[in-house]
């Protein structure tokens, strides 16, 4: 039996659903790890990094390669991320819904959201 | 970076991310205060940090929202269309006001959306029954009491607006904006609690995404600090949401009015 409207919204939602969780346990594992790391003694990274007032973003992943505190870059950025891919599965069910209203809302959304990404990733 | 400061980071992270994902919004409004206040971080990583908890509680509470039909999926992508571009205008709108003006007005909105939650919950529930004349009908089982109930979207443009103004607000102070998207929806379009709240939820994510990558290449997210907060953000939303099955949606729109005035009281004692 063909999987009706109402059992693809569904299965849509869920694979929604799955995806995020996906990206936030990679995340919460990620950052839990590089915070775990952070504590072991005689990390001196750790100490000379807190001192600074800013962060330097992406540069500094590069300049701290090897530190656990690239772990925590790498969880928080995918945290980061977890919108885009929300609103990405969710054309996509629009899609496969065939709702081109939704299609055409969740687009405009992803393109404002990625020309914000770039936006940010260029100035640096 | 000290254990003990870890812990209360962690800790203020569960507590944001309960209440957050329970009501709908990021808990920035708690955070910021907390993270400045009582550890001493400098306003700029805070926000960041604060930011960051929006993304967490959000995609947290999605995750499990979405499995429970309890977000308007569509009504969340037609108010994020427009909270985007707030966002963007926010910076223009800041110009324009002083910040003691922009935080009397922020404080004197909530005040008067206490008052309006506080008028609807005294409303008879007839007002939340299907009508044709409202778009987006959806339907959801409230575990909370087995029932299943019927929904429209009224006032759509009038939601929309507010929503734009939400996003205005949310790059400013750090918050996800859903302390006015809840009651928008709720009072002005008649959206039961439980199914704003998750919209809310869902939305909030996407506008403070935009920001979080902004302040990162700014150079304001300490990673220690926003991972602490993030961590304990992202346990706490999982707590809100199994609370969220067996409270009372009443329950809910009194805990979220307290929340409001609580806010609202803080601000202009500033």
């Amino acid at each position: 039996m063909p999987p009706t409207e109402e059992q693809n919204i569904k299965v849509v939602e869920r694979w929604s659903a799955r995806t995020l969780q996906v990206g936030i346990w990679t995340s919460a594992i990620l950052i839990a790890l590089g915070l775990v790391l952070s504590f072991v003694p005689g990390d001196a990274s750790q100490g000379s990094a807190q001192q600074q007032m800013v962060y330097d973003g992406l540069s500094s992943i590069k300049q701290n390669a090897g530190s656990p505190v690239v772990l925590l870059y790498l969880g928080l950025i995918l945290l980061m991320l977890t919108p885009v891919l929300r609103v990405v599965t969710s054309l996509v069910g629009f899609a496969s819904e065939k709702d081109k209203t939704y299609v055409g809302v969740s687009a405009f959304v992803l393109v404002v959201l990625l020309a914000e990404l770039c936006y940010s990733l260029i100035i640096r | 970076m000290i254990a003990s400061s870890f812990i209360l980071l962690f800790l203020g992270g569960i507590a944001t991310g309960t209440l957050g994902s329970l009501l709908g919004i990021g808990g920035g409004i708690f955070l910021v205060p907390f993270l400045t206040l009582v550890i001493g971080v400098p306003a700029k990583q805070a926000i960041a940090t604060s930011i960051i908890a929006v993304i967490a509680t959000s995609s947290a509470g999605a995750s499990v929202n979405l499995k429970r039909n309890t977000v308007n999926v569509r009504l969340g992508f037609l108010l994020e269309s427009v909270t985007v571009l707030g966002a963007i205008g926010g910076s223009f709108t800041a110009s324009l006001l002083s910040g003691e003006t922009l935080i009397k007005l922020f404080a004197t909105l909530l005040l008067v959306v206490a008052i309006l939650m506080i008028h609807k919950t005294r409303q008879k529930k007839s007002m939340d029954a299907p009508s044709s004349q409202g778009i987006l009908h959806g339907q959801f089982t409230d575990e909370a009491n087995g029932t299943v109930v019927s929904y429209a979207v009224h006032r759509i443009p009038a939601v929309m607006g507010v929503s734009f103004l939400a996003g205005n607000v949310s790059g400013l102070l750090g918050i996800g904006g859903g302390i006015f998207k809840v009651p928008a929806m709720h009072i002005l379009g008649g959206v039961p609690m439980k199914i704003a709240t998750a919209t809310s939820n869902f939305t909030i994510g996407v506008t403070a995404a935009a920001s979080a990558f902004i302040y990162f290449s700014h150079g304001h997210v300490n990673p220690w600090i926003a991972s602490s907060s993030a961590l304990g953000v992202l346990g706490g939303s999982l707590l809100g949401t199994v609370i969220n099955r067996k409270i009372e949606s009443t329950v809910l729109t009194w805990i979220f009015v307290v929340v409001l005035l609580f806010v609202s009281i803080q601000m202009y004692l500033k």
